[in-house]
């Protein structure tokens, strides 16, 4: 059993003292950070990067490590709370988690996120450490044509998305399509829809979206209604989840980590992604899916499962290949590199105990968060008690904060203000804001891998049915379409008759 | 009345002058407040990590913090055109990357890349590995010359973004060496190399501190560096000028500069400062650990280099018909 000497070896180097000071400083920094919102974890790591200098490569890296994961957990606080994504990849519990902390229900929504990380986080650490480098080979094996193909399977269930009003959920889709393409273009360097604002060349970030579009501009909607708060806070039934939220949510979150590491181990998808894709299915494979976006205990454990689950995930790439998935694994990827030390396929050979101690302290670091954040949950449900008028001026000043800190950029705070104004008019036309975050998020990717592949294929589209798995995702994505259309059709002809 | 007000020209004119010739010294007690070291890029990539690197060492020696502001966008571009309106008193100095080069020809810009910066010192050098996928047949490169003469533009070559020197290196090399590949662009270099590992393309100019990993490991195998020496990371690969292509040079570079008007005593200071920084072993085992040489010439030096790359990135830009926006 190597595995279990290489594990054991591992856990060696994690226990001890300096390294488990230095998973707890890290798993604490990434909660604190994940709960103020658009402070994210890059941000903290760039920041902290020089200390590392002077730290041994082992204890530098568990620590940024921590922060990452760490972040992934906490950001899901605010979502629940105040409807805020902490983290990009938390927008998605704003959805139920929100709803249920207006029934009452933030103590078991902010303890279901918990566990559900928790539970997430060990599968994924356990993945690592089993199939590590097998499945980064595995990601390999996709190129455009199946991240092409992979997103119009995900678009296409993403039609369920909707509450009720297709045509409503389409024309939200395509908004945020555009919103996304905002930016230069990948192929030919031009920039588009910027109007000369060079700020605009890069794109409207994901922050800035998801921050305007949930929390701005649910403030706005909320200081319409007077009194409303009380709805919130005279009946907060319980903090811990009931035998049946437990019971509700354990398949979701088994459900939550597969996609999750699926979405991990493939670069440049990531959390985001992968808690998208898992709301979509648990909400299509719900015997009553109109109880999603209304507090469905299941649309907080699946996402917060997946981001969680990818967040370990995305480590597979890095540790195995030496390739970031993302601009914070970069970030640590730098960290090795200045100590001196080679990421890649030969980083388990010659750094073992940086591999193993790592991983190890991972799990210990998931465990640390969970114990961390389930007393927590009681302080959090107090917050809810703040009066509106000390609460909205906050959520607006960390807001402004976070979106400032990502860019050094006050335009991108501007944007967020006009992002809010546009989500409080979707409210009032009762279109959701979920399709247009997913349209944003998927549209320029599609966009890219599209373009990309046929590139390759000089122009050629065969080259998505030709292509094994390309082809898999296409069927599957034809088999949604007649799932989904079957119904319809089918309730025609019985009128008909 | 007339008295006094001569007298008190006179003061005044003293006072200036004295106040003038203080200038031209080392302002007594500098730096007295923590300086903004600017980079023209998102936390993360190599420029991030040289500038926190430089930084450190110099908040170390100076016992002062040297922040760093990532303002990143367009290249550096944007963050250019922020720092050269800031004061030119010393407390604020950025991080120049190849961009800066590379970018007068590709936009318009908002500033003068020259007349508006003080440029201190070349920090770094390194330059970009040309590697192909085991499975394509060159073994050197001339063997990638003659196969891309008898295929033109069947070939796919891969970037981090156009506009960078990776796919600027190809661009020259196409250029010089009289063959036609096809761009397939990428949005940075990590995926652009997932794709080249996976054989989705041919080609590709990495920065060597990014491909050299998967070469140790062979999974992609080197043909040529770009510099105009051989680089002492990987001594036994050519240059891309010895192998066929005379003239052939890529340097990928750091160096820092300040806003122009910042008084010359400060930029001599700073220049003394970063060399004495660049030469203190951990700082360079630092830099040649993350895949940088580190240089430290004098401003003169690095202004005229800076000259120097703008003039021959326009002249390839123009040649390969790159648009810019």
């Amino acid at each position: 059993m190597d595995i279990l000497n290489n594990l054991v070896f591992g856990f060696t180097v994690a226990f001890s003292l300096q390294n488990l000071a230095y998973c707890f400083i890290g798993v604490l920094l990434g909660t604190l950070i994940g709960v103020l919102p658009g402070i994210g974890p890059l941000v903290t790591i760039a920041m902290l990067f020089p200390i590392t200098f002077n730290l041994p490569a082992v204890p530098a890296l568990i620590m940024l490590a921590g922060i990452y994961y760490g972040a992934q957990y906490g950001g899901s606080t605010t979502s629940i709370l105040v409807n805020l994504p902490g983290e990009t990849a938390s927008a998605v519990t704003c959805l139920d988690g929100y709803q249920m902390a207006r029934q009452g229900r933030a103590g078991p929504a902010l303890a279901i996120a918990a566990i559900a990380s928790f539970f997430a986080g060990c599968v994924g650490t356990l993945l690592i450490a089993l199939a590590g480098p097998p499945l980064a080979e595995w990601a390999l094996l996709f190129g455009a044509a199946e991240y092409f193909s992979l997103m119009l399977m995900g678009l296409t269930a993403a039609a369920v998305l909707t509450h009720g009003d297709m045509v409503k959920g389409f024309a939200m889709v395509v908004l945020g399509l555009l919103i996304g393409i905002v930016g230069t273009d990948v192929n030919s360097g031009m920039a588009r829809y910027s109007f000369g604002v060079p700020e605009l060349t890069d794109g409207v970030g994901f922050t800035v979206v998801a921050v305007g579009l949930f929390a701005v501009a649910e403030i706005v909607v909320n200081l319409e209604l007077k009194e409303a708060r009380e709805v919130f806070t005279s009946k907060i039934t319980g903090l811990m989840p009931t035998g049946k939220d437990l019971k509700d949510s354990s398949w979701p979150m088994v459900r939550g980590t597969a996609v999750g590491a699926f979405f991990g181990v493939l670069p440049g998808t990531g959390p985001a992604l992968s808690s998208f894709a898992t709301y979509l299915l648990e909400k299509k494979i719900a015997r009553d899916p109109s109880r999603f976006g209304e507090g469905a205990i299941e649309g907080v454990a699946a996402p917060e499962a997946a981001n969680n689950a990818a967040a370990q995930t995305a480590f597979i790439p890095m540790l195995t290949l030496g390739i970031p998935a993302s601009a914070t694994m970069a970030l640590m990827l730098g960290a090795m590199t200045i100590q001196g030390i080679v990421p890649g396929p030969q980083v388990m050979i010659s750094n073992p105990d940086l591999f193993w101690g790592l991983i190890a302290s991972m799990w210990i670091g998931n465990l640390m968060l969970v114990i961390l954040n389930l007393p927590l949950v009681g302080v959090w449900v107090r917050l809810l008690r703040v009066p509106y008028r000390w609460l909205f001026p906050s959520i607006i000043m960390f807001s402004s904060l976070g979106n400032f800190s990502v860019n050094n950029s006050p335009v991108d705070v501007y944007l967020c203000a006009v992002v809010g104004v546009l989500g409080y008019i979707l409210v009032k036309l009762e279109c959701e804001p979920a399709p247009l975050l997913l349209g944003y998020v998927l549209g320029p990717l599609m966009e890219e891998y599209v373009r990309r592949a046929l590139l390759i294929s000089r122009g050629d589209p065969t080259v998505f049915f030709t292509r094994p798995i390309s082809l898999a995702f296409m069927i599957a994505t034809l088999l949604i379409l007649v799932v989904m259309i079957a119904p319809a059709v089918r309730k025609k002809r019985e009128e008909a008759h | 009345m007339q008295h006094s007000f001569l007298t008190r020209s006179l003061v005044l004119v003293l006072l200036l002058a004295a106040a003038a010739g203080a200038s031209a010294q080392a302002p007594a007690g500098y730096p007295n407040k923590p300086i903004r070291f600017v980079v023209g890029f998102p936390p993360g990539g190599t420029n991030d990590i040289v500038a926190r690197a430089l930084g450190q060492k110099l908040t170390e020696n100076l016992g002062q913090s040297f922040v760093i502001e990532n303002r990143g966008g367009a290249n550096t571009a944007i963050a250019s055109e922020l720092f050269v309106r800031s004061a030119p008193d010393g407390y604020t100095i950025m991080l120049n990357a190849p961009g800066h080069a590379t970018n007068p020809a590709l936009m318009k810009l908002p500033f003068d890349p020259i007349k508006d910066f003080a440029f201190i010192t070349l920090v770094a050098e390194t330059q970009n590995l040309l590697v192909v996928h085991p499975s394509f047949p060159p073994k050197s490169v001339e063997e990638l010359i003659a196969i891309s003469r008898r295929h033109p533009g069947e070939i796919n070559y891969a970037s981090s973004g156009t506009g960078t020197t990776v796919h600027l290196s190809a661009e020259l090399f196409q250029y010089m060496a009289g063959v036609k590949w096809v761009h397939i662009p990428y949005k940075g270099g990590g995926p652009a190399v997932i794709e080249l590992l996976a054989g989705q393309t041919s080609v590709y100019f990495g920065n060597l501190p990014t491909v050299i990993q998967h070469v140790r490991a062979g999974k992609l195998r080197p043909l040529a560096v770009t510099g105009a020496r051989r680089s002492p990371v990987v001594p036994d690969i050519p240059t891309v000028a010895e192998r066929g292509v005379p003239g052939f040079e890529v340097t990928v570079w750091y160096g820092v500069s300040a806003p122009a008007r910042t008084p010359r005593a400060i930029i001599e200071r700073l220049n003394s400062e970063i060399v004495r920084a660049l030469n203190s072993p951990d700082l360079r085992a630092r830099l040649t650990n993350a895949g940088a040489d580190p240089v430290g010439n004098p401003p003169e030096q690095y202004a005229a280099f800076v000259q120097n790359e703008i003039v021959k990135w326009a002249k390839v830009i123009e040649a390969a018909g790159i648009k810019g926006e």
